[in-house]
């Protein structure tokens, strides 16, 4: 490494309370380990990578110089041109002429190196895809085969790190723990599936194969774990409805009710289905009479109200009444009518409005007459004047008018 | 209260909830009662019913016991119920009855949802086809048959929904079944069955 230029200026700007510098102080232990530069200066080494990191985290992949000033201006002056220079000499960015980019291997580097030491990672899959890149890096890089070994033995310890947690949380049944390692483990599957394709990658005569057989009894331990852990988590929500809450929040659940289909919701109720009842709005006796009777087993029919009591009926004859005729009656109706006042205008008597009943009437009249004449019982006169009647309503217009009279004994006996 | 008396409100509490369920305010007498609470159970678990009274519920609900109840058998007779409204019912059973029953929210708090946030969050699910989306008729019509068969109680004025007394019959393992087949869907479970690893 060149001439440092002022030392002063490097100590003030080691001693800044950047992010960047505080997140790259916490890994200065591991710096013997990886031998990024080839000085030992620890403040250099630190400022070169809190700079990296500044780059990576807020500039888009390729930036000028001046984006990198502007970015660095935290950074005295001096020491920024120094950092700059290093870092563009060992290959952490890379320079087309104008502009400034990151391999995408360095990019991993960080992450590695930031995230895996320095607090935890979102999920394992970034995990274990971070170990593979670092190993990457190295197989790349041409390092010599102890450090190749070291660093892929780092990225089995992360598999290793994952087995013990998931150890622990299998053990200890804690359902706290348990749900952080579902969130984090959330793809892990595929992850694995990633790995198996890695490893088969690799040359059968490398020093890498060796490890590989280590690698697949590990991965296979650790889907083991994952299992047991699936169906601790099974039977405690099994157990415990409440224990629901504190794996699934509610969010999750809107999620998975988004993502299933509709047939698979659909069945999720069918196999619990319980078939409703409608209520039935009867009056509370019959509701009684119903529930009494499906209580006590009996077969459910309508009750018919029962009959009511035989009472005899006296028959009336009206037969008797009935017999004595059409002439009988009209006889009886004249006779009524001559009783309270004497002589009757024959209209009254004879004409209705109905065409058929008067001439019937008129009949009548003339043989009821003559009947009584034959049995020498005269009692009543028909008197009839050669005159026509004019009748305003009813079918016939004219009549001949005349009236019935009493038959008074008294004129009789004067004749 | 002597036995014969029990016996006569036992009687009329079994009537009354065989056809429908009742408020609990209605009979309050089961609440304070042990005996004749004990003597009601009996008398439904010999018909095959069971007593639903959960702290949850505001009604005294009965449904059929799991072993005489049949899911083909009531689509025999209701031919209106389809695969959509069963999907609808579990939306809904998700969210006015799951957080209550897991306990992420208080048991005395009523809650409730409104059409424009079923129509808007899960009315593309509920779509003839991919290319015509929901109509809001199309929606109002299944959760129309909801509240005819007493899985949702309607608010008069607003178009605003409550659980109704069928979504407590529903079976508790309805919980356990969403739990499984959430956690399958979110977190991967059982997909180590599909692939082993030697």
């Amino acid at each position: 490494m060149e001439d440092a230029g002022d030392t002063s200026n490097l100590k003030q700007d080691y001693e800044l309370a950047h992010s960047d510098i505080m997140k790259a102080k916490e890994i200065e232990k591991y710096h013997d380990l990886f031998r990024l530069f080839m000085t030992r200066d620890k403040e250099k080494i630190t400022l070169c990578l809190a700079a990296v990191r500044t780059l990576a985290r807020e500039t888009e992949g390729i930036f000028s110089r001046e984006e990198m000033d502007h970015v660095l201006s935290y950074l005295n002056s001096e020491t920024r041109t120094y950092v700059i220079k290093t870092i563009v000499k060992y290959g952490w960015i890379v320079s087309n002429g104008i502009r400034y980019q990151f391999p995408e291997r360095m990019r991993y580097m960080m992450m590695f190196l930031f995230n895996v030491f320095v607090g935890e990672m979102d999920s394992f899959s970034q995990e274990i895809s971070v170990s593979l890149a670092v190993s990457d890096l190295d197989e790349v890089a041409g390092v010599d085969e102890d450090t190749s070994a070291q660093s892929l033995q780092m990225a089995f310890g992360t598999l290793r790190r994952i087995r013990v947690e998931f150890q622990s949380c299998v053990e200890q049944k804690s359902p706290v723990e348990a749900r952080n390692l579902l969130v984090k483990g959330k793809d892990f599957h595929e992850t694995i599936g990633k790995i198996e394709d890695r490893l088969n990658k690799i040359n059968r005569n490398s020093y890498h194969y060796t490890q590989t057989t280590e690698v697949r009894r590990m991965l296979a331990e650790i889907m083991r774990l994952s299992q047991e852990l699936h169906e601790f988590v099974q039977q405690d929500i099994q157990a415990n409805a409440r224990s629901f809450g504190q794996y699934l929040t509610p969010e999750q659940v809107e999620e998975f009710l988004h993502l299933a289909s509709l047939e698979r919701l659909a069945g999720i109720v069918q196999r619990n289905f319980s078939s409703p009842r409608k209520p039935h709005f009867l009056s509370s006796e019959e509701l009684y009479r119903r529930g009494f009777d499906y209580l006590e087993n009996k077969p459910e029919k309508q009750e018919l109200t029962p009959a009511p009591p035989i009472t005899e009926i006296i028959e009336r004859h009206f037969e008797e009444v009935n017999s004595n005729g059409a002439s009988d009656m009209f006889y009886t109706e004249i006779m009524n009518k001559l009783n309270q006042c004497s002589p009757v205008p024959l209209h009254e008597m004879v004409i209705k409005n109905n065409f058929g009943e008067t001439v019937f009437r008129t009949g009548l009249l003339t043989t009821l007459r003559n009947e009584l004449e034959d049995g020498d019982e005269r009692i009543f006169e028909i008197n009839l004047k050669d005159s026509i009647l004019e009748l305003r309503e009813g079918f016939l217009k004219s009549i001949t008018e005349g009236d019935i009279e009493l038959f008074d004994v008294s004129k009789e006996t004067k004749k | 209260m002597s036995i014969i008396d029990i016996e006569e409100e036992a009687k009329t509490i079994c009537t009354r909830l065989y056809y429908g369920w009742v408020e609990r305010e209605e009979i309050s007498s089961l609440a304070k009662d042990a005996l004749l609470y004990r003597t009601v159970q009996d008398r439904l678990d010999w018909i095959g019913l069971e007593l639903i009274d959960r702290p949850e519920c505001p009604w005294y609900v009965v449904r059929v016991k799991r072993e005489h109840d049949s899911f083909t058998q009531f689509r025999k007779k209701n031919q209106s119920l389809k695969n959509a409204h069963l999907a609808l019912i579990l939306i809904l059973y998700a969210k006015l009855l799951l957080p209550k029953r897991v306990g992420q929210v208080n048991i005395n708090q009523i809650l409730s949802i409104s059409f424009e946030e079923i129509y808007e969050k899960y009315g593309h699910k509920f779509a003839r086809s991919s290319k015509i989306p929901t109509s809001k008729k199309r929606m109002e019509g299944f959760l129309g048959v909801l509240i005819t068969q007493g899985f949702i109680i309607k608010k008069r004025t607003e178009k605003i929904y409550f659980a109704g007394p069928s979504m407590y019959m529903l079976h508790e393992d309805l919980l356990t079944d969403l739990a499984n087949s959430s956690l399958e869907t979110l977190f991967g479970f059982g997909d180590y069955k599909d692939k082993p690893i030697e």
